[in-house]
């Protein structure tokens, strides 16, 4: 791709003052995301995820939250990490639009989802109160919610988590954005619910054009929906590359791990593997390779931290295994 | 040791030193006074230790707490060994003569009231007062709170049901005007009237906090699993829930004493305090308003002492609640 | 909606009547009966007296007499004032608009004071004036209410002379000002008894107000604001402040007890003529149905303005008003 990406993150490290300590819990990540394009962003809970998404509209508090003076968000050019008020309120909600993980306490509980959605539209574009509300009716039949008109009027305690998750769909739709973060959009939806939130979401993806970060614990959603992944793991990239690659030949050990961890209804005779343990607390990363604890893999060479090494135009992969190998190849 | 000063420590010497007559007399004197100030020394560094351990496993910002006890440990010091402090004898009128307001000097450093009784001294035993009205009265209410509370909750039904609405109506009543109608009552207005009328007044919230967390426990695994095995309803208050509800019981209590100084010194400025000539800081204020202009040192003095006294309650009971759940 | 209000009435009808029925039992449990002459009602007749006796029945079986006592209590009939000479009733018409014109303005300065205050302070958290702000609120929550208005007393009646320190209005000029320089006179005599209750008041407002807003302000749903693009001021305004009312409201209710019994120090303080110093007047001269009188309309007044915070907050609340 020779287009510049929509977005650019750069070197994006946060760390939060708690009072046990400051804990790191996003070191160093950066990745691109292309016009168009979805970026899957995969990794178990805790291992830095949600605070990346937050930072790409500078939404971590601060304080406590402390994000590094190298880390770069470059959204069409423009670093949003370095903006403030107005200039980062123009962004927020219009260009980069974002939708969270539990839409009942991500919706006002004391607003109705009408005004909740009228007033982004009113906070971005010119236009009357009247005007507004016809667009939020709009939104809301797009996204799928019967009798609009009406349920404009409704409180979010008189509606299911699904049709609040397509609220919240409608918010970030409403000044057409050109990405949209969604921060596990599926997790607190039944089963049936979250493949019809996934369709919506791709339904719409297509219409308006935009890119789409999606951010998730679960591969069977990445595998549907992105075209690219990042792997995060203790708050560090360890994996990028195209969907169709990580799933054949995933090259991090916890990639490998978090595939093997999957059910697989087509292939019954596979055996379902869990990773030993679990993510270790941000405020003590194990030193060396962060994984290397619960690595079935590891060896000496673990205990020095290894690099995120880039092969190819899309991938790479932090592991001493995919380094040496590499050379092995050469 | 850390907490161990050498300069308060050095101070306390010299004051031993500065006092030994009255020392001596203080020893020679009344048997009660003596346990008082025995009991006291007892619980002062156990009240520190326990205080410190709270913050120092949870790491709560402590320097404001540390002064908070510090300056508790001073006014309940003060109040223990007022015979000792106490430049002067807090009713004694030198000459009714002559007596006169004075405003504070190198004789009496915090000056006299109209029968020239030195304030200081009157604030020392006022301290006394105060302080053992409101640790008493607490002690019942908690007591009495925790105890309705619980059977209310863990019994239900209609006892449940009689003693919380007993308890709204209680409630509706502003706690100074239900005073005022128990105390009007009363012809005798010693120290254990008081502290039985405010004790027994003050539980109602206690109580409702009992019961509400009773009920949020009375579900649990370990409860049922205890009625399962046969336990009787008073081993599980006591062995299950008690322990389970204890902190935030300290708490209250903690705020609660700050309270009960407010209300009692609003009862002496009343006139429906202890009665004279114990004084107490309320009813130092009350004495001293017909001379607000001439002697308004009389009126602010004490007024310092239970707004400090009571910030400390509340900034201890604040303390030790952010260190049980922080956030 | 209108079933849950139903029931609110009904409890509180409920818990009136125990107020009225521990009012008996207080009177029975005192030594003697409040009637007995002590010192200071040795000066009255025993005609009126033993009028007194007949007209709260005590001369009858204890079962009759509740049974009566309830039935007087229910048409206002709180007997005759020892110290007064006339019903009881009729010397609270006197006095409850005085007291409740004091707790209105108190209630304004209090809330208007407090929550500016606490919204301030929790858009600043952890700033200087915060802090500062959070100690001058201890500071006035820890002061005893009475001594705080000696306080102002000292300051602005005596030592600058600005306003007066007594009385509700001024008894040797109010009768011959005009019209607006009667409202002048008695707004004059209202703001130092105000000011007291009412910024004693504000100190828990603002405590409370701030940490509201913070737990409102850490909800997902700011959250959600923010990420919209919507201003810093509507996000406060709007979605945190909007949110925090609720509990404020909850506030407003469980404050009322502890402000009439602040009003009762700071009408004695001030020589304010409503219930509270009627109430310490009545003590000293051991005016017995007074009193009693007096506990039972300070709880009316405290279960209407609980029934009316309760309301409020089923109006204000959708997630109530709307429940089916």
């Amino acid at each position: 791709m020779t287009a510049t990406p929509i977005l650019q993150v750069h070197n994006l490290s946060v760390a939060f003052e708690t009072p046990r300590g400051v804990v790191h819990a996003v070191d160093d990540v950066s990745f691109d995301v292309a016009r168009g394009e979805t970026l899957g962003i995969v990794g178990e809970s805790g291992c830095g995820k949600t605070v990346t998404a937050l930072s790409l509209l500078k939404l971590i508090p601060q304080p406590p939250g402390r994000i590094s003076q190298e880390s770069r968000v470059l959204f069409d050019g423009v670093d949003v990490l370095s903006l403030e008020g107005e200039a980062l309120r123009k962004i927020r909600g219009a260009r980069v639009a974002m939708i969270f993980q539990d839409p009942v306490a991500s919706l006002n509980p004391v607003l109705t989802i009408g005004e909740q959605i009228a007033e982004t539209i009113r906070a971005h574009k010119p236009v009357s109160r009247a005007e507004a509300r016809e667009q939020a009716i709009l939104l809301l039949d797009r996204v799928g919610i019967p009798d609009p008109a009406h349920r404009y009027r409704s409180y979010p305690h008189q509606m299911s988590g699904g049709m609040l998750q397509r609220v919240m769909i409608a918010i970030a739709l409403s000044c057409t954005p050109d990405v949209l973060v969604a921060d596990e959009p599926t997790t607190a939806l039944d089963v049936t619910i979250q493949a019809q939130i996934l369709d919506l979401l791709r339904g719409i993806q297509d219409e308006y054009g935009m890119s789409l970060i999606l951010i998730t614990h679960d591969l069977g959603v990445i595998a549907e929906i992105a075209d690219r992944v990042i792997v995060m793991y203790a708050g560090q990239v360890v994996e990028e590359a195209a969907t169709e690659t990580i799933f054949s030949q995933p090259a991090h050990p916890y990639t490998r791990g978090l595939i093997d961890s999957v059910p697989r209804v087509d292939q019954p005779q596979y055996q379902i593997t869990a990773i030993p343990g679990s993510v270790p607390p941000a405020s003590n990363w194990p030193s060396g390779c962060r994984f290397h604890p619960r690595c079935p893999y590891a060896w000496d060479r673990c205990e020095t931290e290894p690099q995120l090494e880039r092969s190819g135009s899309s991938s790479a992969v932090r592991c001493w295994l995919a380094v040496d190998t590499d050379k092995a190849t050469e | 040791m850390k907490y161990f000063h050498w300069t308060p420590a050095g101070w306390a010497l010299l004051l031993v030193i500065a006092r030994w007559q009255k020392i001596a007399e203080f020893l020679a004197g009344p048997l009660e006074n003596k346990m008082l100030a025995l009991v006291v020394l007892i619980l002062i560094p156990v009240g520190i230790i326990i205080a410190l351990k709270v913050t120092a496993i949870r790491k709560v910002e402590s320097r404001r707490l540390q002064l908070a006890i510090t300056t508790l440990m001073v006014l309940v010091g003060a109040a223990a060994f007022a015979p000792i402090l106490a430049p002067y004898d807090p009713t004694h009128i030198i000459d009714l003569a002559n007596a006169q307001t004075l405003a504070p000097s190198f004789a009496h450093p915090l000056g006299t009231d109209e029968f020239s009784r030195d304030l200081l001294s009157r604030m020392i035993y006022g301290a006394r007062i105060s302080l053992s009205i409101a640790l008493l009265a607490i002690t019942l209410s908690i007591t009495l709170g925790t105890t309705l509370g619980m059977v209310a909750g863990l019994t239900g039904g209609v006892t449940d049901s009689a003693i919380m609405r007993s308890i709204d109506a209680a409630l509706a009543i502003p706690r100074i005007v239900l005073l005022v109608v128990v105390l009007a009552l009363w012809d005798r207005r010693d120290m254990m009237t008081i502290v039985l009328v405010l004790g027994l007044t003050g539980w109602f919230e206690t109580a409702r906090l009992a019961r509400a967390e009773v009920l949020s426990l009375r579900d649990r695994n370990f409860v049922v699993a205890a009625r399962a095995s046969g336990v009787s309803n008073v081993k599980i208050l006591w062995r299950h829930l008690l322990p389970n509800i204890a902190a935030p019981l300290v708490v209250t209590a903690t705020l609660g004493v700050g309270q009960l100084i407010l209300v009692e010194a609003g009862l002496s400025y009343l006139g429906l305090g202890v009665s004279v000539p114990t004084a107490s800081w309320g009813s130092i204020i009350r004495d001293g308003r017909e001379l607000l202009f001439q002697a308004p040192w009389i009126v602010t003095i004490p007024g310092f002492a239970i707004a400090t006294t009571v910030m400390v309650f509340s900034t201890i009971g604040e303390s030790v609640r952010e260190a049980l759940n922080p956030r | 909606m209108t079933r849950a209000i139903v029931r609110r009435l009904y409890q509180s009808v409920l818990v009136m009547f125990v107020v009225a029925t521990a009012t008996f039992f207080l009177i029975h449990l005192a030594p003697g009966d409040p009637f007995t002459p002590s010192i200071e009602s040795a000066n009255f007749s025993q005609e009126i007296v033993a009028q007194q006796r007949r007209n709260f029945g005590l001369d009858q079986p204890a079962h009759i007499q509740y049974v009566r006592y309830l039935q007087q209590i229910a048409t206002g009939n709180f007997g005759i004032s020892f110290s007064q000479h006339r019903p009881v009733l009729d010397v609270f018409y006197d006095v409850i608009p005085n007291t409740i014109v004091l707790a209105i303005a108190a209630i304004l300065i209090d809330f208007v004071t407090g929550m500016t205050v606490g919204v301030f302070q929790s858009t600043r958290k952890g700033s200087r004036v915060d802090s500062l702000l959070s100690a001058i609120s201890l500071v006035l929550y820890s002061t005893p209410v009475f001594w705080f208005g000696l306080m102002l007393v000292l300051l602005f009646g005596v030592t600058l002379r600005w306003l007066p320190t007594a009385g509700a209005i001024d008894p040797v000029v109010y009768h011959s000002l005009s019209l607006p320089g009667q409202l002048w006179d008695r707004i004059r005599h209202l703001i130092l008894p105000a000011a007291t209750l009412g910024l004693i008041g504000a100190g828990g407002t603002a405590r409370f107000q701030r940490s509201a807003l913070l737990e409102v302000l850490a909800e997902d749903f700011v959250r959600t604001a923010r990420a919209k693009g919507l201003r810093e001021r509507t996000v406060v305004t709007v979605h945190a402040l909007r949110n925090s009312l609720l509990s404020i409201i909850t506030l407003f209710g469980l404050s009322l007890p502890a402000l009439l019994s602040g009003a009762v120090l700071v009408e004695t303080v001030f020589s304010w003529p409503g219930m509270g110093r009627l109430i310490t007047d009545a003590v000293s001269s051991r005016d017995y149905p007074v009193i009693t009188g007096a506990a039972i309309v300070s709880a009316l007044l405290v279960v209407a303005g609980n029934l009316t915070a309760d309301i409020l907050y089923r109006f204000a609340d959708p997630r109530t008003r709307t429940a089916q």
